[in-house]
């Protein structure tokens, strides 16, 4: 999957310029203050990667990413999405224009030398270069999904929600105000007022670029393009000039307008910042909701043009100032969302008792209709969860909001990107083979003894805990490294200006921000409770096997060991309400949830939480991890999320939601619940769907996302049925597990309603 | 008090209203030929072997009623049941189907899922027939009862009525299977007559009961316009049947059939434009609303 998409070589000279000038002027301030230097780079990179209005847009502001430029991440798309942060850049693209046949060699060996300075120089690079030797062998590479290891480190400030609510309010004139007052304070030290006057000058380019539009529009609208079209965009573009959003168009395009710029992917509560002006255009009778829609989708469609991933919008939930016109939005919002049927925008529903019905009937009908969006909140449980895990008072824990996958943040009060990834199964393999990655081949994390020396169960389960703190610390020193190397090499001018208490305290995003928090993605969690039941239970407690035995069948991948793989799937497993399997889920997941929270102190950060979410790492990773004790097969997927491993759960829906509220989801910052439904359940017994999500809440569980499983997925069982062992079919009162049937039937019952 | 137990399956959302956790006893006095649950059908611990995932090892081929060969062979007619193969097979390919349970065990077992049930759902008893193991199924659903949870019955109604007087008291509601009106019909399909289930439905509603009439309906067996004017005439008859639910008949206990070695049933499946015009015309002959 490529990353930005807004971008393509091809929109790139030969000579580079903007590069070139960009590194000139980098150079130049370099030394002169943070901010200075950073607003100066903004002048460069911003105008030249605004992009005009395409057709069909009912908003202004596409952009695309240069090679070289300042961003929460950057994705670069040579590494397959592998995230930089602050300044970037992008040495694959760079370098692909240096060896274009078209390029000059004076010009061939100016690039060359840019490149050698930028790979140096950007963030991502300084991070590394602090590493000490421990962290550079055991982080030996940022390829966590070419690479074999336990822990990975990322780059990134990304998911940030902005104050897009100040935004609105104030529009760029009120902020230039509001900074402008507290520039006045006689005590500003000198870099409090570098910093200050960089905001200034970055509201200012804000504003020029705004006007470009302008003139830009203006210029269409004399070439004859169509005013209906161009007009309401020009008019937007001189209101926002001059003072704050005064309609719901307004709003939107300055809040596309400033992500786009500032690199952000997330929105937040967009009920709330554009509630109040999307009812005062709707009373008044200046706007329809269709017309709100159709910029709502062009609003969509400049996100999916720009970035493939996140785009995070949340609606619902306690702690609105203006829940009712915020709930009169959220409609227009996921209606929008209804019609666009992409990936993006990836909408998120609070779900708390005072919800309107008809917000919840329409994310029922957009689940019904096979999107798997919007993803439901456990609202009382997500608030009283953020609460204790980043030690903030009620007020402020209602302001949550999460990105990526599900990840908790508090809404522009905080930062929390995971900068890390960790491979529990692999941190499990590495302590079986006394401190060595067997797939690499070489020396990795701990030794702590051979298999021979773990003469009980409590000694293997002591010497893999002490495994994942040793792995646990070095992920919260990289997020440490992280803040410290964009703190010393950037203000993230755009995002100060729009998170707590940046503009207060006067200083840069990098100390000024209120909570600077961190998280890190664990994988394989259940894949490592499952491993560790089945080897108490065969290595143990029944002696089938000694634990070398067994880890040199693992390294052979069971080959002529069927039998023993059997009975290792027969062993308890997460997923199924089984007591022993629940509680092993539960020590390994306290475990690693504890160790991660301590860190937080050390690191100097307000909390350090793992999220457990479910993107496709858990394949990638396990395509480097050896077989499990748990019966999978060496290089193939780890558990997903909080989930138990695919077709490990036979026990039925409420056997396997039970098991998913016995692990402390509490002492997370968010951990994600797949719930695959049949279309039927929905068409048929809607009644059963509200149930069952009021009973998953009522469990605690913190977030569902379902997905309706379709005739494909049915095909799929029977070509893969080890993964759908916890599918049902049912008619009336038959009942059969789907993968028990013979094919024959399977084939028939695709015809069939199911659930 | 202990019962015999085909499986206790949850999140069931067609037997009954809501979320359900349905309880399959094992055993039944009827044979339809049609049977959805043949496994179902015998009052004993029974084998199941799924061929398709034999791995052919051989392990089995110490079976003491010789109905194991040495490479996959099976002839299920000698199976006693005794469960040497389950234990010894690698792959799960043979599966013991029934289990002895306590009626506090099946219970709790429900109560479990009790917090799926909200105002809605509850347990379905159900087979099988569960009304063969009365004083069991009385245990059970008096148990739930005393817990609050809704509890019905799905019978195919062949049982003295001293089992539904037993059950009554603890039980919300009915399933109660009407399958053809002709008896003599009735007694070659099912292998009984049909006079018993048709006074035991009389009772129940004179009773009070709740009651679901659910209709399979087998083309080439009952799919006849004198049988839809004989579920009319019930309905007309007796007040207390709130729904007629028609089962259409479906390939799928075939499948079972062939796990337990028994050949299959020979019934085709109806379309959905049978289905839809039997409901049309059930629904011109009933006084209540026919579900499919």
């Amino acid at each position: 999957m490529k990353g930005y998409l807004a971008w393509d070589d091809r929109h790139l000279d030969d000579a580079l310029e903007v590069e070139f000038h960009f590194t000139q002027v980098y150079q130049t301030y370099t030394g002169r203050g943070l901010a200075t230097r950073e607003a100066e780079c903004l002048r460069v990179s911003l105008p030249a990667a605004l992009r005009p209005v395409r057709e069909g847009d009912l908003l202004f502001g596409r952009r695309m990413f240069r090679p070289l430029g300042v961003a929460p991440s950057y994705w670069d798309d040579d590494t397959d999405g592998l995230d930089n942060v602050s300044f970037y850049a992008d040495i694959g693209r760079l370098e692909r224009v240096m060896n274009r046949p078209s390029q000059t060699p004076e010009n061939r060996h100016a690039i060359q030398e840019m490149v050698a300075f930028w790979r140096r120089e950007n963030v991502n690079a300084k991070v590394r270069a602090a590493y000490d030797e421990r962290m550079r062998r055991e982080m030996h590479s940022d390829l966590w999904n070419r690479e074999s290891g336990v822990i990975f480190g990322l780059y990134r400030l990304v998911f940030s929600q902005l104050d897009y609510d100040k935004l609105v309010r104030l529009g760029l004139p009120g902020l230039r105000k509001e900074v402008l007052t507290r520039a006045k304070d006689p005590d500003l030290t000198e870099s409090q007022r570098d910093f200050l006057s960089a905001l200034l000058e970055i509201i200012c380019l804000l504003t020029d670029l705004v006007a470009r539009y302008e003139k830009e529009l203006t210029a269409l609208l004399e070439l004859g393009a169509d005013p209906d079209w161009i007009q309401p965009m020009l008019d937007s573009a001189r209101r926002l000039q001059e003072g704050a959003p005064a309609c719901f168009r307004d709003a939107l395009q300055l809040v596309w307008f400033y992500s786009a710029l500032c690199g952000g992917r997330d929105f937040g509560r967009m009920d709330v910042y554009l509630g109040d002006l999307y009812a005062k255009d709707l009373d008044s009778g200046a706007m329809t909701e269709e017309e709100a829609i159709s910029l709502l989708l062009s609003f969509y469609r400049l996100m999916k043009d720009t970035d493939s991933r996140d785009g995070r919008i949340v609606v619902g939930g306690v702690g609105r100032r203006n829940s009712a016109n915020a709930d009169r939005v959220s409609l227009a919002i996921l209606k929008a969302g209804e019609r666009f049927r992409e990936l993006k925008p990836e909408f998120s529903l609070r779900i708390y008792p005072g919800l309107d019905p008809q917000v919840w009937n329409l994310a029922f009908r957009m689940l019904s209709e096979g999107m798997t969006y919007p993803l439901l909140f456990n609202d009382t449980a997500s608030v009283s969860a953020v609460r204790n895990t980043m030690h903030v008072s009620l007020e402020e824990a209602e302001q949550y909001g999460f990105f990526g996958c599900g990840e908790y943040v508090l809404g522009h009060r905080s930062m929390g990107t995971p900068n890390s990834i960790i491979n529990l199964a692999k941190a499990l393999e590495v302590t079986l083979h006394g401190g060595t990655d067997p797939v690499r081949g070489c020396s990795h994390g701990l030794d702590l003894g051979s298999p021979e020396s773990f003469t009980t169960f409590e000694q293997l389960v002591d010497a893999y805990k002490r495994q994942v703190e040793y792995f646990t610390a070095m992920a919260a020193r990289h997020q440490r490294m992280v803040y410290d190397a964009v703190k010393e090499n950037s203000a993230m001018l755009m995002m100060s200006l729009l998170m707590d208490d940046c503009v207060l305290k006067a200083q840069p995003l990098i100390p000024g921000l209120r909570y600077l928090a961190g998280t890190y993605e664990t994988y394989g969690n259940t894949t490592v409770a499952d491993s560790l039941c089945a080897i108490q239970e065969m290595v143990y407690r029944k002696k089938r096997l000694t634990l070398p035995e067994l880890v040199e069948i693992l390294d052979q991948d069971f080959e002529g060991h069927e039998d023993l793989r059997q009975e290792l799937l027969r062993c308890p497993k997460f997923g199924n309400d089984d007591h022993e399997a629940d509680e092993m889920a539960r020590m390994v997941n306290t475990h690693v949830f504890e160790t991660t929270a301590r860190q937080a102190v050390a690191q100097g950060l307000s909390s350090y939480l793992v999220v457990v979410i479910n993107n496709g790492a858990n394949v990638d990773l396990g395509r480097y991890t050896l077989a499990t004790a748990d019966g999978r097969h060496a290089f193939t997927y780890l558990s997903n999320g909080n989930n138990p491993t695919a077709g490990m759960d036979c026990c039925g829906l409420p056997a396997m939601l039970r098991s998913i509220a016995s692990t402390p989801m509490q002492l997370t910052a968010g951990t994600a619940q797949n719930l695959k439904l049949s279309r039927s359940l929905f068409t048929d017994h809607p009644d059963v769907v509200d149930d069952l999500v009021d009973t998953a809440f009522d469990l605690g569980i913190l977030s569902l996302n379902i997905s309706v499983m379709d005739r494909g997925e049915l095909e799929d069982a029977m070509v893969h049925p080890e993964k759908y062992q916890n599918l049902f079919v049912r008619v009336g009162g038959f009942s059969a597990r789907f993968v028990d049937l013979d094919p024959g039937t399977q084939a028939d019952m695709l015809t069939r309603a199911l659930y | 008090m202990r019962g015999l137990i085909a499986d206790i399956l949850p999140f069931s959302v067609s037997d009954g209203p809501g979320i359900r956790t349905s309880v399959f006893f094992k055993g039944c006095p009827l044979r339809c030929a049609w049977c959805h649950n043949p496994e179902d059908q015998l009052p004993g611990r029974q084998v199941m072997v799924r061929f398709s995932a034999c791995l052919r090892c051989g392990a089995c081929s110490v079976c003491p009623g010789g109905a194991r060969g040495s490479a996959g062979e099976y002839d299920m007619t000698r199976c006693t049941g005794c469960g040497t193969c389950v234990s010894l097979c690698p792959a799960g390919a043979c599966r013991m189907h029934g289990q002895y349970m306590d009626a506090e065990e099946v219970a709790s077992r429900v109560l479990r899922d009790r917090p799926f049930f909200r105002s809605r759902g509850g347990a379905t008893l159900t087979g099988g027939e569960p009304l063969s193991q009365a004083a069991f199924a009385r245990d059970v659903a008096q148990r739930l009862h005393a817990e609050g949870v809704h509890v019905l019955v799905e019978t195919c109604g062949f049982v003295p009525w001293e089992a539904f007087q037993a059950v009554l008291p603890f039980v919300d509601g009915f399933l109660y299977d009407w399958k053809i009106t002709d008896p003599q019909a009735h007694r070659h399909w099912t292998g009984q007559d049909n006079r018993l289930i048709l006074n035991n439905l009389r009772r129940l509603d004179r009773e009070g009961a709740d009651i679901v009439l659910r209709c399979p309906v087998i083309p080439g067996v009952n799919d006849t316009q004198a049988h839809f004017r004989g579920i009319g005439q019930l309905t007309e008859e007796l007040p207390r049947i709130r729904h007629v639910d028609i089962l259409p008949y479906h390939p799928l206990g075939n499948d079972k059939r062939g796990q337990l070695g028994l050949e299959k049933d020979g019934f085709h499946a109806p379309d959905a434009a049978d289905v839809l015009s039997w409901k049309e015309q059930l629904q011109r002959l009933c006084c209540v609303p026919v579900r499919t």
